[in-house]
């Protein structure tokens, strides 16, 4: 707001006359004129909303901030007042971009194994039996008889 | 391949003679199984337990369980003996075959230790995760019997 000045000389020296107010009261003066300059206020703001930075001025303005989201971002648009905040996200994952756990699940299974038998057979060998020889045999023999007499037949033809 | 088969192990029938292995169900010694991986080499030519390629993994301890002994039997012309069927409850387990063993022979006519008993081929990789690694013996009889001499 700019100042006013109203020059006051002296006695009788304005549109106030000499007598037209008494001691310890307002008198006002004519003639004065004042006027208000156009005021401009600013101020610069900072918001944080949920981990997005951005920085924006009063008034209708569009703010447009980045922000790094270490595991779930989205890009998220919100408004503050009447600042709209638009602000792209870094996703940053790891390998996989889901992970779920449900309880302690591990596979499970059992085995049987039918075993066959085994055989063996036995076999059991032959025995030799030796016996001894008596010694104090009596050797015989027999005489062949020279007397014989030969004979044959014809054979038909 | 590692695992070629069945097989009921050859010094097993000479330790027979000596009589190195019991059988019976009470006081008879004690055989265990060991679970091994198919880079395990076992076939007939097998004298011992070793811990070469044995299988691990939870529920699991080296030199395998304990079998519980069925008493011997006879039908016909043929002796037979059988075990419980063996599980390794809530493992996880990869096998492909199985040794079964004496851990107590008789060694009063033969130096042994673990001498081998039969050898066992599962035909592929048999696994178990949280759950029961069984082995299920076959019918006690003459003709199905686990071990057989006719």
């Amino acid at each position: 707001m700019a100042n006013v000045v109203a020059a006051y000389k002296g006695w009788d020296s304005s549109a106030s006359a000499w007598g037209d107010s008494g001691w310890g009261q307002d008198n006002a003066l004519t003639g004065l004129t004042a006027s208000v300059g156009a005021v401009t206020a600013s101020a610069n703001a900072e918001a944080t909303v949920s981990g997005l930075q951005a920085t924006s001025a009063f008034g209708s303005v569009t703010v447009i901030g980045e922000s790094n989201v270490p595991v779930t971002g989205l890009a998220a648009t919100s408004a503050v007042g009447g600042v709209t905040v638009t602000a792209a996200a870094i996703v940053t994952t790891t390998g996989v971009s889901a992970t779920s756990a449900v309880g302690s699940v591990t596979g499970q299974g059992g085995v049987k194994i039918f075993v066959t038998g085994l055989f063996m057979t036995t076999s059991v060998g032959n025995a030799l039996v030796w016996g001894n020889i008596v010694p104090n045999q009596n050797p015989s023999y027999s005489t062949i008889q020279p007397a014989q007499v030969p004979n044959w037949e014809r054979i038909a033809a | 391949m590692a695992f070629t088969g069945n097989f009921m192990c050859t010094t097993f029938k000479k330790e027979l003679m000596f009589g190195a292995h019991d059988f019976d169900s009470s006081t008879g010694d004690t055989l265990k199984i060991a679970l091994y991986t198919s880079s395990a080499t076992l076939d007939a030519s097998t004298t011992a337990y070793a811990a070469t390629n044995e299988s691990s993994g939870t529920g699991y301890s080296a030199g395998g369980q304990d079998l519980t002994n069925v008493d011997p039997s006879v039908s016909g012309t043929t002796a037979f003996t059988d075990f419980a069927d063996e599980t390794w409850s809530s493992s996880s387990i990869t096998a492909r075959g199985a040794l079964i063993y004496n851990s107590t022979p008789n060694t009063t006519s033969i130096a042994l230790t673990n001498p081998s008993v039969i050898v066992l081929d599962f035909g592929s990789d048999k696994t178990s995760t949280t759950g029961d690694f069984t082995v299920v013996f076959p019918t006690a009889d003459a003709s199905n019997a686990i071990i057989r001499i006719a």
